[in-house]
């Protein structure tokens, strides 16, 4: 008796800049065979680090979980319990500059305060408490936070309702003025150019740290929309690499 | 082997209850099947085997998932994945080991070498598949630059 089963196909993308992509959430390439966490602490995605198997993202405390949408393939964040993703913990002590990236589809969110729709992390040991996007006044900004509780939110650009985009957001804290560029691309392409964030250099992550998708642990706040994808990068993406990849997982 | 025969009865009425007139075992040529049990004609006859077929089209991502099948019926996988037949259609740039999963739990490597287009095989003793659990085949956790178009068939027999 011979068993055939459908053929494996590989990943027809490969996002630009691979060797600084330290942390990719693809929720097409999620672990679980029936697509979403069985149970608490369970691999619910792979953790893609440069290109290598870094772990998985788990879900780890009690409460309503993401739920699987069929297509495009995406986690729905339900804004409570455990709905979000724990990424392994990486070390990116002293990281100047970082870009983010999310594929999501904001139908059913409201944009509520300081709630991030692709990657946060309280930073862990390295004297970072706080770094990712946001949103505040209904806007999608960048929040950054040290160890002093020097806070701030900057950036700003407002999201479609109800639709699918990527959002991003590149900072780089590296020099004596910390600036930084949001992005939503659509069909057509918004940008905001933010300000000066504040006084740099500074760093932008912990030497361990695990980032969460959807969620900012402090004071559990919770993204409400589906993510299909989330990448970290440990450096400046160009308008032109976002838009690719836009382009590319939309 | 014992003779198959009848057990002392006339067929005078043209019936004959095979499962009380006869004894013993009736060979394949006399159209048995050589044996008293399932596992023995499945045997006897060439049938017993249970192989799992699949490919992997292009360049496996890293630790991706390449083939998941859940078991409806009871079937072992060999000690050193006797009989299982993996080729690569492009060799591996460095040495690339997939992983062969229990119900999540490595049973058995196929490691391709460098340059390397047909995979070392691997597992320390047979492993049996209850219905219900579940056979996954990994990719290495680090992409293989060049390794790629990979046909498997895992073999397999029935219970």
């Amino acid at each position: 008796m011979l068993v055939v089963l459908p053929d494996y196909r590989a990943p027809s993308y490969t996002p630009p800049d691979s060797a600084n992509l330290r942390l990719w959430y693809d929720a097409s390439q999620n672990e679980n065979s029936s697509n979403q966490p069985a149970s608490n602490g369970q691999a619910v995605a792979r953790a893609l680090n440069r290109g290598t198997l870094g772990g998985y993202f788990t879900q780890t405390d009690s409460g309503k979980r993401a739920s699987h949408v069929a297509s495009p393939p995406s986690l729905d964040f339900p804004a409570s319990g455990n709905g979000f993703l724990t990424s392994p913990t990486l070390a990116l002590s002293s990281q100047g500059v970082m870009s983010f990236v999310g594929i999501i589809d904001t139908t059913g969110s409201s944009f509520t305060d300081y709630t991030p729709p692709v990657l946060f992390s309280r930073g862990g040991s390295g004297g970072i408490n706080a770094t990712g996007l946001s949103f505040n006044g209904g806007k999608l900004g960048f929040t950054w936070n040290d160890a002093s509780e020097t806070w701030s939110w900057t950036g700003g650009v407002t999201l479609p309702s109800n639709a699918r985009c990527a959002v991003a957001g590149v900072v780089d804290a590296s020099g004596a003025t910390a600036t930084g560029t949001i992005y939503c691309v659509t069909s057509a392409l918004v940008t905001t150019s933010a300000s000066m964030i504040f006084p740099g250099p500074q760093p932008l992550s912990g030497s361990s740290t695990t980032w969460d998708v959807g969620h900012d642990p402090f004071q559990d706040r919770h993204y409400r929309g589906a993510i299909s994808h989330a990448l970290l990068y440990t450096s400046l993406l160009s308008q032109a690499q976002i838009e690719e990849i836009a382009a590319a997982l939309l | 082997m014992g003779k198959t025969q009848l057990t002392g009865r006339n067929i005078a009425d043209d019936s004959l209850d095979i499962n009380q007139e006869t004894s013993g075992v009736l060979a394949i040529a006399q159209g048995g099947t050589g044996a008293n049990n399932a596992a023995g004609a499945r045997s006897n006859l060439g049938v017993q085997g249970y192989d799992v077929a699949f490919r992997v089209v292009g360049k496996p991502a890293a630790g991706a998932v390449v083939a998941e099948f859940i078991a409806p019926r009871a079937f072992t996988i060999a000690s050193a994945l006797s009989g299982t037949q993996i080729k690569a259609g492009t060799a591996a740039a460095a040495s690339a080991a997939f992983s062969l999963r229990k119900n999540g739990t490595e049973f058995g490597t196929a490691t391709f070498a460098a340059a390397g287009t047909v995979p070392t095989l691997a597992a320390a003793s047979q492993t049996s598949f209850a219905a219900g659990d579940v056979l996954r085949v990994v990719a290495p956790a680090t992409a293989d630059a060049t390794l790629a178009d990979i046909v498997f068939t895992v073999v397999g027999v029935l219970a």
